[in-house]
């Protein structure tokens, strides 16, 4: 029973850092259409960032906040410089954020260099916690995890479902002329709304390089992990990307467990079934 | 054409020589509109006329290939249709762009917001707030009132050509080009929106692409008829029922019998 608690955690976590990664891009999906291959590098950059900032500072908090930063400044450089020009284009749009992603790698690999990182984390969240209930120690770190993916949530949910910002995205999310048409400025929106996706991804970057670790190659892991995310979840919604991140975080941590040598099965079989049975993901809408 | 400011006052939208090209198409050529403040136009011609186009055109959801738009005396050409919603244009759509997922209330609101561009703000839709009571009157203005608080996916067709009547008249518009407002409406429906679109304030400009000729006749003073990306003729009501070639070309020779 110990093994199951612990599995279950393990896969939390995962779902909680897949869900802070893929939430941002199914943001930039749903009210652009622009699937943002470079969305796994803003959450590397987001992670090298927030590890330079804590090792030069001793701030955990500040870390988070500068990757967050960081990795929004991106994003808003991105489509503002680059994307921007080809909206519309989607395909167009694909093939170049996979050119800025793999220039990003490389920009990333000659500063940072190819070892592994390891953000030192705070007093407060380094050690581990015997869980009451459960009868299991667990380590701090991943619970806050868990926490601040669920904070995230909520407030995202909020932003979207009770603001005027997000009563704007939902709009442009429906129908990006009519938007125009009402007059609203839809370039600087969506500028701000790729800097806002790439400040989720800049912050589950430094979380990821805290709870496990980041090197080259942790943005294609999380650009593959928020493509099954979206595609199971649906694009476009906060709780598509919260109930496909769970269901892909547990079916992972399960499937190592308990069938090893077919671990990564279960997730794609997921994927593959949501994309026979309701190809516009669990809660996402079908296009008319 | 005049050179001095009297200008600004001459005409409430002035196209001249619009022409606009997709590939080595000429959706629409050479058309000269010229809108007085307050007057009410209709725009008539068959199917692939370019009416679509050239609404685009003036609009700013397309850049004018050829040709200059002017807003009351300003050259608009190269804005962007945000700009021109500054400016006092408003306009609807053929097929209706509604935002599925929104309250008519919302749906409103953001009209109101965007006329005044305002948007990046965090804090709640809820509360007293000047936008949201404009909202409220324009739900009233376009009869909507006891649907404020619905989905817009839950309209019947009728209420959301209402709506989108409502959101073109958010913030004072001063010129509204109207895309088949009518379109797709039941024959109960017509009378409705033949009576929102005459209760308009009259110094509204209104430029409407209307295929019904009883709504079009009845709410406008003055036709333009465009045929094959050209403008074929322009007049009164009358006039335009007794000319030759509209009947050729439009009416099919049968309609005034």
């Amino acid at each position: 029973m110990t093994l199951f608690f612990i599995v279950t955690l393990n896969g939390l976590t995962l779902a909680a850092l897949y869900f802070l990664a893929a939430t941002g891009f199914s943001l930039i999906f749903g009210l652009m259409r622009t699937v943002n291959m470079a969305h796994g590098a803003l959450l590397l950059l987001g992670g090298y960032v927030g590890f330079s900032v804590v090792e030069a500072t001793g701030s955990w908090g500040l870390g988070v906040i500068a990757g967050g930063l960081a990795a929004a400044l991106a994003g808003a450089l991105v489509q503002f410089g680059i994307l921007g020009w080809m909206q519309g284009d989607e395909l167009r749009q694909t093939l170049a954020s996979i050119a800025i992603s793999i220039i990003m790698a490389d920009l990333m690999l000659w500063h940072w260099g190819g070892i592994t990182y390891q953000v030192t984390l705070p007093e407060l969240l380094s050690g581990g916690q015997r869980l009451p209930l459960l009868g299991v120690g667990y380590a701090s770190i991943r619970l806050a995890l868990m926490a601040f993916a669920l904070v995230i949530g909520v407030a995202l949910w909020f932003l979207i479902q009770k603001t005027r910002f997000g009563a704007v995205i939902r709009a442009g999310v429906d129908d990006q002329a009519m938007l125009r048409a009402l007059g609203f400025p839809i370039k600087r929106i969506f500028i701000s709304v790729f800097a806002l996706g790439g400040m989720l991804a800049g912050m589950a970057g430094v979380v990821a390089a805290s709870a496990l670790s980041i090197a080259p190659g942790t943005d294609l892991q999380f650009l593959l992990s928020s493509l099954v995310v979206v595609i199971v979840g649906g694009m476009g919604s906060v709780g598509g990307a919260a109930l496909g991140a769970l269901l892909v975080g547990l079916a992972e941590q399960y499937g190592l467990a308990y069938a090893p040598t077919y671990g990564a099965v279960f997730t794609f079989a997921i994927m593959v079934l949501v994309l026979a049975v309701r190809p516009q993901g669990l809660l996402g809408r079908a296009e008319k | 054409m005049p050179v001095n400011g009297t200008q600004n006052h001459a005409n409430a939208l002035d196209a001249r020589g619009i022409g606009k090209r997709f590939g080595g198409f000429w959706a629409v050529q050479d058309i000269n509109l010229t809108v007085r403040p307050g007057e009410r136009r209709a725009i008539l011609g068959p199917n692939g006329a370019g009416k679509t186009s050239l609404f685009n055109v003036l609009t700013g959801d397309l850049t004018a290939s050829a040709g200059t738009v002017r807003l009351f005396g300003q050259d608009v050409t190269r804005e962007p249709i945000h700009k021109r919603i500054r400016r006092g244009l408003r306009r609807s759509y053929q097929h209706a762009h509604l935002f599925e997922g929104l309250t008519v209330r919302e749906t409103l609101f953001l009209a109101v917001a965007g006329v005044q561009g305002s948007w990046a703000q965090v804090w709640p839709l809820k509360g007293s707030d000047k936008r949201l009571a404009e909202a409220d009157r324009l739900a009233e203005v376009a009869g909507l009132t006891s649907f404020s608080e619905r989905a817009v996916s839950e309209l019947s067709h009728g209420q959301r050509r209402q709506l989108e009547i409502g959101i073109a008249l958010a913030e004072n518009p001063r010129v509204l080009l109207l895309d088949e407002p009518a379109a797709g409406l039941s024959p109960a429906e017509r009378p409705k929106l033949s009576a929102l679109l005459m209760a308009l304030p009259q110094e509204v400009t209104v430029v409407l692409i209307e295929h019904d000729m009883e709504i079009a006749l009845q709410t406008s003073e003055s036709v333009s008829v465009l045929y094959n990306g050209r403008m074929l003729a322009e007049g009164t009501p009358d006039a335009i029922m007794q000319n030759e070639d509209v009947h050729q070309v439009y009416l099919g020779g049968g309609y005034a019998q």
